[in-house]
């Protein structure tokens, strides 16, 4: 179950790198376009800013399970056990409960911008709002859901030894978790 | 409810305890943000919706997207073997000199800045491109890591700038003149950031890694190194030249300069779906948790905006009654203060709106303000525990770099800054003499 | 007792609009409750985006981080799409002040603008300001509306529709990237009013502003969250509402100065300034498609007052302006 998961973040996190390329096109041709037929795409912009959140919400969850999102830990490799496991749990905990307001929200705006056809953008390319709100709402849920796996595993084994601080190191570079 | 300014400066106190004691960054910042909201106001609800509003809006911006594509195009140019050519290039020329590879790093760097308007894309492009160079050549890690973070900041002295940008549209100065005004002080910190490379290999040569490395590769007739190496300059050709002969914007210079990479990967035969991917998903990584940071630390200074905290800290510098030049190292410390905590331009949207009238009742020139706010704001990118250019590197870089090697080997440098600081207060000609010589 | 509100916006505290706030609207309402009630109002204000950005104080002061924001209206096309009803009738009044009266006519006559941002985004209606009169500043010169046929013309939002028909390439842009893009030719125009082309320096990067009357614009719009609201006494509530009216007013005479100083600066600088005379603009809306009609039915289908429009046109033509294209005649 945890690693249909892993995989189901792996994915988004795929779909997001692609999304990348996709940008580079998107905005290559717009720029060719423009320069040589004098003919600009509509709405550029509009989806490159959309873009950028939609990437971020897909990583998320992905690039806490893979212990990137940065955190010092200069003194949390000096505490004892039972310290490392409390700071580990509590910041575990006000992870889910961050990412719970978000996607609680988050779900309310969605759906707001889905009724009143939320849109950015002007003629002739209009580009709704609400998917994006879904991406975020999506992306939210899954890294508390990430955030309750480790809250669970740190309050019922503790940081396993070889988690803190140099052999999660290691973990990290091989992309897997303990 | 309790006094905003009080809240403000306990939320200050906490954050760097919860970030000394191993919380993500982002949690102690987006924790804050919501604790400090609802001492504010009372109110769990709007507590909450600042959350949720920035999540969204934090990164709903489109010139943000020139952070993944700079990268992007790093990465695929180093995939092509460019950046490997450069460097040898650079490490050739330079050969006689020690330490030259670091002032090779200083120099790039400043030949990127010129494509890009953000420090964090410089720091997270020369992680990958100078530090496995100056591993092969057996250099001091912190050494290294102290050149890229260091010289990331030309990124955003050198024009274009996003923080010029920005200042421009809140003191209604000419961005045109900022932009010139940039050029004085960008080299002389490129200067200063060289002389000090030069200065620390001279003093302790074990820096520079060892005789070895280089004497081996010396073999290979010299021209041809250097001839190998135009590839990298029709990138920058086609980047800056598209940028300043009217064809785009950095945004989409970074587009195209990856288009342009990957083309240069298929030409020398370098090309592999999988190393694209592998790049792509690299990338990723690397900023979404960048962009995690970019959030939540908008999220922390949009509550610090309602506690006034910001606001009473310049009051109080301006309160004092003394000479013109206190007030000016009064601000240089509060935004070195505010450095140590928030991210740059929102350090910017805070504090300017009062400072920058305040400089200029004292009869100083908003342009060479500017240029002393831009540099101290960009020291701060550097500071712990909230180092937005330290942060994009070590999320950059292989897992076995820790943050505070960073930190450490950034520390001289650090320094250093700080003279060309003094030298830009205490000279405004160094930032005037440009836009005087282009714009009259 | 004390008041503490926190107000802000998107734009940076130096803009005009937040200036009129800042130099009117804050310090009379202060005043005035205090005299009136003995009441003290602290304000803490986050302008430039430092709470919310352009197009999310609307959010802001729907969840009550702001007590009182200054939304642009252009900002949110969506939730505010009626109340951009300015936008939807093109080559309107060129003076601010004549704008200023016409759109507080239309918020009294159309109680459904102030409805629908209390029973959907749980705010209150406090004011409606104005901006300058739209005209077009490019980097080459012309005369007649066919020379502009295939130059890449930059506008915001809802100015975009005003290009149709013209054979101008429209790109979408916003003020801030304004003068990177004209110095790389990403564009070679903006329509844009005297004031902002002189505080963003295009001036340095045109040649040429033609004044082409497209019309002053109303796009701040002040409103307090209506929690803050209800926590307020009536004596003070009616203070904020009589203030808002005032502030309109004061929105109009100071972009009037501000466009009249600008018109001159942009001179002074060395700029080509010219005004359209009435054929040009004749010739500019006859080639526009019915934007006035094909948004009625766009407003009214989102279950909105779509005739919003045509209620500021002929408030507009009661003031005695004359439209180069009868937009009423032909709904
Ligand atoms: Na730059
Ligand atoms: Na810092």
């Amino acid at each position: 179950m945890t690693r249909l998961f892993g995989g189901l973040l792996a994915g988004m996190n795929g779909l997001a790198s692609l999304w990348v390329l996709f940008l580079v096109g998107l905005i290559s041709t717009d720029v060719l376009a423009r320069s040589l037929f004098n003919a600009p795409l509509s709405g550029v912009p509009e989806i490159v800013k959309f873009s950028i959140v939609g990437m971020v919400w897909l990583q998320m969850a992905y690039v806490l399970r893979s212990g990137n999102h940065l955190r010092t830990t200069l003194v949390l490799a000096m505490l004892p056990r039972g310290g490392q496991r409390l700071v580990l749990v509590l910041n575990a905990l006000v992870g889910i409960g961050m990412f719970a307001m978000i996607a609680w929200l988050g779900t309310i705006e969605m759906a707001k911008s889905y009724d009143i056809g939320a849109f950015e953008g002007e003629y002739p390319v209009r580009i709704p709002v609400w998917p994006i709100w879904a991406i975020l709402v999506f992306g939210a849920v899954a890294t508390l859901v990430q955030f309750a796996l480790d809250a669970v595993r740190y309050a019922v084994s503790g940081p396993s030894s070889a988690e803190l601080p140099e052999a999660e190191l290691v973990a990290r570079e091989k992309g897997t978790r303990p | 409810m309790m006094d905003p300014v009080t809240v403000g400066a306990l939320s200050v106190v906490a954050i760097f305890v919860l970030i000394l004691a191993g919380f993500h960054v982002g949690i102690a910042l987006g924790a804050m943000s919501f604790a400090g909201v609802y001492l504010i106001t009372g109110k769990f609800r709007v507590a909450a919706s600042i959350l949720q509003t920035t999540a969204f809006n934090g990164v709903n911006d489109y010139i943000f997207a020139v952070i993944p594509l700079f990268v992007v195009m790093g990465l695929f140019a180093t995939q092509a073997g460019a950046t490997r050519d450069l460097f040898d290039a650079a490490e050739s020329l330079m050969r006689r000199v020690r330490g030259g590879i670091g002032v090779a790093t200083v120099m790039a760097n400043a030949i990127f800045a010129a494509i890009t308007g953000v420090s964090v894309a410089s720091a997270a492009v020369f992680s990958k491109l100078a530090i496995p160079e100056m591993d092969r050549l057996g250099y001091n890690r912190r050494f290294g890591l102290g050149i890229v973070a260091s010289s990331a900041l030309l990124g955003m002295l050198i024009p274009p700038s996003i923080l010029m940008i920005v200042y421009g549209v809140i003191t209604e100065e000419s961005i045109g003149r900022l932009f010139a005004a940039g050029i004085g002080p960008g080299l002389l910190v490129a200067g200063t950031l060289s002389a000090t490379i030069l200065l620390m290999v001279r003093l302790n040569p074990a820096l520079a890694g060892q005789e070895g490395h280089v004497a081996a590769r010396a073999r290979e007739p010299r021209l041809s190194i250097i001839l190998k190496i135009w590839p990298i300059f029709a990138l920058i050709g086609l980047v800056l030249g598209g940028i300043y002969g009217g064809l785009f914007t950095p945004t989409e210079a970074g587009a195209i300069g990856a288009l342009g990479a990957l083309v240069l990967m298929v030409l020398r035969g370098r090309f592999s779906g999988g190393g694209v991917v592998e790049i792509l998903l690299e990338t990723g990584k690397a900023c979404a948790s960048i962009f995690f940071l970019l959030i939540t630390a908008q999220m922390y200074s949009r509550m610090l905006t309602l506690s006034r905290l910001p606001e009473a800290l310049t009051e109080w510098a301006s309160a004092l009654e003394v000479p013109g030049i206190v007030i000016i190292l009064s601000f240089i410390l509060v935004l070195l203060i505010l450095g140590c905590i928030i991210d740059s331009v929102s350090i910017m949207l805070l504090t300017m709106p009062i400072m920058v009238p305040l400089a200029a009742t004292f009869g100083y020139d908003k342009v060479w303000f500017g240029m002393i706010a831009i540099l101290t704001i960009e020291i701060g990118l550097l500071t712990p525990p909230f180092g937005m250019v330290i942060f994009a590197m070590k999320a950059s870089l292989p897992a076995d770099v820790k943050i505070e090697d960073i930190f450490i080997g950034v520390a001289p440098f650090f320094a250093m800054l700080f003279v060309a600081l003094a030298l830009i207060v205490i000279f405004p000609q160094i930032s005037l003499f440009f836009p005087k010589l282009l714009l009259g | 007792a004390t008041y503490s509100l926190k107000i802000g916006a998107g734009h940076p505290a130096g803009s005009v609009w937040i200036g009129a706030i800042r130099d009117f609207f804050m310090p009379q309402v202060a005043e005035r409750v205090a005299k009136a009630t003995g009441d003290k109002i602290v304000w803490t204000e986050a302008w430039g985006g430092s709470v919310c950005k352009l197009g999310e104080c609307l959010e802001a002061v729907e969840s009550g981080l702001l007590d009182i924001g200054e939304l642009q209206t252009p900002f949110d096309p969506a939730k505010l799409l009626a109340h951009n009803f300015t936008y939807f009738a093109p080559f309107g009044t060129p003076d601010p002040r004549v704008a200023a009266k016409a759109v507080l006519d239309v918020y009294e006559a159309t109680p459904a603008l102030k409805k629908v941002l209390e029973t959907r985004y749980n705010q209150v209606f406090l004011g409606a300001g104005v901006i300058g009169n739209y005209g077009l500043v490019t980097s080459f010169k012309w005369t007649d509306v066919g020379d502009l046929k295939g130059h890449k013309i930059a506008a915001a939002g809802p100015n975009l529709p005003w290009l149709q028909g013209t054979g101008v390439v429209g790109v979408q842009s916003n003020l801030n990237e304004a003068y990177t893009s004209f110095q790389t030719g990403v564009y070679e125009g903006w329509v844009m009013f005297p004031d902002a082309i002189v505080s963003f320096k295009l001036n340095e990067v045109t040649k040429q502003y033609v004044d082409m009357d497209f019309g002053c614009i109303h796009t701040p719009l002040l409103s307090m969250n209506k929690d803050t609201w209800n926590d307020l006494p009536p004596a003070v509530q009616k203070i904020f509402i009589e203030v808002g009216k005032e502030w309109n007013a004061y929105t109009g005479r100071v972009t009037w100065q501000k466009q009249q100083d600008a018109l001159a600066k942009m001179k002074e600088l060395g700029l080509d300034v010219r005004q359209a005379d009435m054929a040009t603009k004749q010739a500019w809306a006859k080639a526009l498609p019915n934007i006035p009609k094909q948004r009625f039915e766009e407003i009214n289908k989102a279950n909105l007052p779509g005739e919003v429009i045509y209620t500021y046109i002929k408030a507009l033509k009661a003031a005695g302006h004359q439209f180069p294209r009868d937009w009423e005649a032909e709904r």
